[in-house]
């Protein structure tokens, strides 16, 4: 069930207005069945099981911990998390392993692969509700939150269906209350849930769908569209995944606004960051927490980590010593980043090595930055100096985005290598446009360009913390009823494009 | 104001405006289906015979010269790619609206490889249809709740510029249904659901489609099975059903591996107690087809049309009412055919 479709827009309404109307304390029920057909109607069915085996091996391990020493107690979240994580590695990262396995076998000069890629049938959400219920049970162990004392309360945290096709990854405190609260209709709420449903669809049909047909023709075409081609096709793709990714947030937290769940927001304008570890706190921002959290912290506190702290600085000095730790444990979370992303080696450079990279050396190189920018007098508070860090960023993530749209590592190198090496035709760029249905014609091109000035607009307005639906809502009923006619427009004359299903619904 | 009362009226409000935005973009200025379809429903008198089809259909039959012809009111009710599917709903919507006697339901072989229905020929009948249980089982039937999507929010599946759209709706010849938007300088409207073609094919052209005949497989699962409903609705409801194949080059048909196919539909022709008219199969004297006859491969021309229609009337008027009458006008075999009476598209 597609989430841009009559279809689950029915879906919703029939789920809210049973919720709302129903009396007592149990409403959550409606929410875990509405979730479950969800589920069945999305995946295979007997993919169930690995969802009722994460929630019951959690839930029965958050019983085990209590009253346990702490070495029992490590040995059940071992186990817990191990098995969890296992699962997931087995379904979707198993040619990960396979390939690295027959490129050690191409070292030895193994002409055939010693292992075969498999297909497996992973269930929806699983990268999503994975990590999501072991951040539940981290936290459990931790003591920073009680147990869930419901399993069928804690397999709706696992599976609430708005957050099956895309995440945001919730922690339990965060969603506890609203998820369980027996929440009825509520005026504001739902209108703003609706308009921010409105803002996903510009984003995802007007602006997304017409990018991506713009990349898709550069991409199908290398030999024609090459050279420079090959950086345009990587920054379109990186404002598409943008559309794509938070527009489909847009919907799902509209979606869970009108039945009174909120989820936590998982982009804030990550185009206006001034740097990479800037954009990583905008952009997918609660898997960045999630690692951060659960990954990044525990590593910091393992014996293993704390070693290597000491080691380095024995071998060199303070300072260098712990920039040299830090950086080796920011490497295990890119690492962790890369895979999570996909079963690919392609994943791990593009969306892991490739930051860590990045970052570091701007670590290492922040001084010499900064003397270099002071004489040359420019002012970091200077609206150009924001502009250029902002492009800067814009262009390394672009980098990232080539490997991950890539179809394997190879192809991306060859990518790179052809956009150097080959001149660009520059008589082809209108080919871009004529030859493509989504773009071409006066109507296409206005929608196109007006849909991304609205969605700048909102972005500039979140950047300073502000809310523009807030915003819109203190006008008057001409100037608000302008702005909805516009955004209805926007969507109407672009429901003809051609669509692609979300980027992150596979994961 | 409640506060439900008062979100139901804005979500109105709100659906009304896509819905004008819907009309901007939604381009049917130029639908011959529209227009075709229109005149079905608000047909002066019964309409007795209707002929169904794809575009070969809408381009090969002209209902004034059969209806002439054969003293009866003949209509053509062919559309763009229109499938076995599409051929059932839209009888049943004739029948609706008319006391049908005779449906000339065309088999050519290429409407019956695909194994489901298509969306955008579905589209192009649904859009036009009257609101009723026939189009949404036949919508639903091929698209489930994304062709209900389409069917409210038609601009989904055919958009226009707005600008044009909207001058071409607003006036009075589309408002009117009048022929100005669907006369083109390569072809035309003629009414009752005949659209004449002005482009002629001529020595050199390309003659090949892309469907071609399964020898163990002539007919997929899903025309068969479409085949069989239309066949069991006309019996239900005392509608002579007629099978006929509208003409196809023979630099086209010679390609394929025909006869198995025609076998099959003669075969399923006299197990049902059908007729089956394959003016493919006709023999020397009764219809001479040249380039100028053929505007593609699969295309009769107007002129080619008007020539082949006044045939078609003819032996249907005569051999529709005496099973032995068809011998006499058909080969038994597509080979015989290409030996004795090719066209000049072969010869």
């Amino acid at each position: 069930m597609d989430i841009v479709t009559l279809e689950y827009f029915i879906f919703i309404f029939f789920t809210a207005l049973i919720y709302w109307s129903l009396k007592g304390k149990n409403k959550w029920i409606v929410l875990l069945f509405s979730s479950l057909i969800f589920f069945f109607a999305n995946s295979k069915p007997s993919t169930v099981l690995y969802m009722l085996y994460s929630t019951t091996s959690v839930y029965f391990g958050t019983i085990l911990l209590e009253k346990r020493d702490e070495r029992k107690k490590q040995i059940i979240a071992g186990a817990v998390i191990i098995s969890n994580l296992a699962i997931l590695a087995v379904l979707k990262y198993s040619n990960l392993f396979i390939d690295a396995v027959n490129f050690v076998g191409i070292l030895f000069d193994n002409s055939e692969p010693i292992l075969h890629r498999v297909s497996l049938i992973a269930p929806l959400a699983i990268s999503f509700y994975t990590l999501q219920i072991i951040g539940y049970f981290i936290d459990c162990y931790r003591g920073e939150i009680k147990p869930e004392q419901n399993i069928f309360k804690l397999l709706l945290f696992t599976c609430y269906f708005p957050m099956m096709v895309s995440g945001p990854i919730c922690r339990f405190s965060d969603v506890q209350n609203s998820l369980f609260n027996n929440n009825s209709f509520d005026y504001q709420r739902v209108s703003l849930g609706i308009k921010r449903i409105a803002l996903g669809l510009i984003k995802k049909i007007a602006i997304g769908n017409r990018l991506f047909s713009v990349v898709s023709i550069i991409d199908a075409d290398i030999s024609t569209y090459s050279g420079y081609y090959i950086w345009i096709s990587a920054l379109l793709y990186s404002l598409y995944l943008y559309m794509d990714f938070s527009g489909c947030m847009d919907i799902i937290s509209g979606v869970s606004n009108i039945l009174g769940v909120k989820l936590p927001d998982n982009f804030k304008a990550p185009f206006f960051s001034r740097s990479t570890r800037e954009f990583w706190r905008r952009w997918h921002i609660t898997l960045g927490a999630w690692l951060r959290d659960y990954v990044l912290d525990s590593l910091l506190k393992s014996r293993i980590y704390i070693n290597i702290t000491k080691i380095s600085i024995k071998k060199l000095d303070k300072k260098r010593g712990r920039n040299l730790s830090v950086y080796i444990s920011m490497l295990s979370v890119w690492i962790c980043m890369g895979i999570w992303h996909g079963n690919g080696w392609k994943y791990v450079l593009g969306e892991g090595l490739w930051y860590w990279m990045v970052i570091v050396l701007g670590m290492m190189l922040e001084s010499k930055f900064n003397n270099l920018r002071n004489s040359l007098k420019i002012d970091a508070n200077s609206n150009c100096w924001h502009i250029f860090q902002s492009i800067r960023t814009l262009i390394i993530f672009s980098v990232g985005n080539l490997f991950f749209k890539a179809t394997n590592l190879n192809s991306a190198f060859n990518q790179i290598i052809k956009s150097f090496s080959v001149r660009g035709d520059i008589g082809v760029f209108s080919n871009l446009i004529s030859d493509n249905s989504n773009i071409r014609g006066l109507t296409n091109v206005s929608v196109l360009l007006v849909a991304i000035l609205l969605v700048l607009i909102v972005d500039i307005l979140i950047y300073k913390d502000k809310d523009v639906f807030k915003i819109i809502a203190k006008k008057g009923f001409l100037a608000r009823w302008t702005v909805y006619t516009l955004m209805i427009a926007l969507i109407v004359l672009s429901l003809g494009t051609h669509s692609v299903p979300f980027a992150y619904a596979m994961f | 104001m409640s506060d439900k009362l008062r979100l139901t009226t804005k979500i109105l409000m709100a659906c009304l405006i896509a819905l004008v935005f819907n009309w901007t973009a939604f381009d049917s200025v130029q639908s011959y289906t529209r227009i075709m379809l229109h005149e079905m429903y608000k047909y002066d008198g019964n309409i007795d015979a209707v002929i169904v089809g794809g575009s070969e259909v809408l381009k090969g039959y002209d209902s004034n010269i059969a209806s002439k012809i054969m003293n009866q009111n003949v209509f053509n009710l062919g559309s763009a790619s229109q499938q076995l599917g599409g051929s059932y709903a839209i009888i049943k919507e004739a029948n609706k609206n008319h006391k049908i006697e005779t449906v000339f339901l065309d088999v050519g072989f290429q409407r019956n490889q695909a194994d489901k229905e298509g969306e955008l020929q579905t589209y192009i009948l649904t859009d036009f249809f009257h609101f009723g249980i026939n189009k949404y089982s036949y919508l639903y039937q091929t698209a489930g709740f994304k062709g209900i999507e389409n069917d409210i929010m038609p601009c989904i599946h055919r958009h226009g510029e707005p600008i044009h759209v909207i001058k071409g709706k607003l006036t009075e010849d589309y408002r009117k249904y009048g022929y100005k938007n669907v006369t083109h300088d390569t072809e035309k409207y003629m009414g009752s659901g005949f659209v004449y073609s002005y482009k002629n094919a001529k020595h050199g052209d390309y003659f090949e489609i892309e469907e071609n005949i399964v020898s163990n497989n002539v007919m997929s699962d899903f025309a068969k099975r479409k085949l069989k409903e239309i066949t069991n609705y006309c019996y239900q409801n005392d509608i002579k059903l007629v099978l006929i194949e509208t003409p196809l080059p023979d630099a086209t048909l010679s390609k394929e591996n025909y006869q198995p196919y025609v076998d099959y539909m003669r075969e399923y022709a006299n197990k049902n107690g059908l007729q089956y008219l394959n003016f493919n199969l006709l023999k020397k004297g009764y219809l001479e087809l040249t380039f100028d006859d053929f505007s593609d491969a699969v295309h009769l021309s107007g002129k080619g049309a008007q020539k082949f229609t006044g045939v078609f009337s003819d032996v249907s008027a005569k051999a529709t009412n005496n099973s032995e009458e068809v011998k006499k006008y058909f080969y038994d075999t597509y080979l015989k055919k290409i030996n004795e009476n090719p066209d000049e598209t072969m010869r």
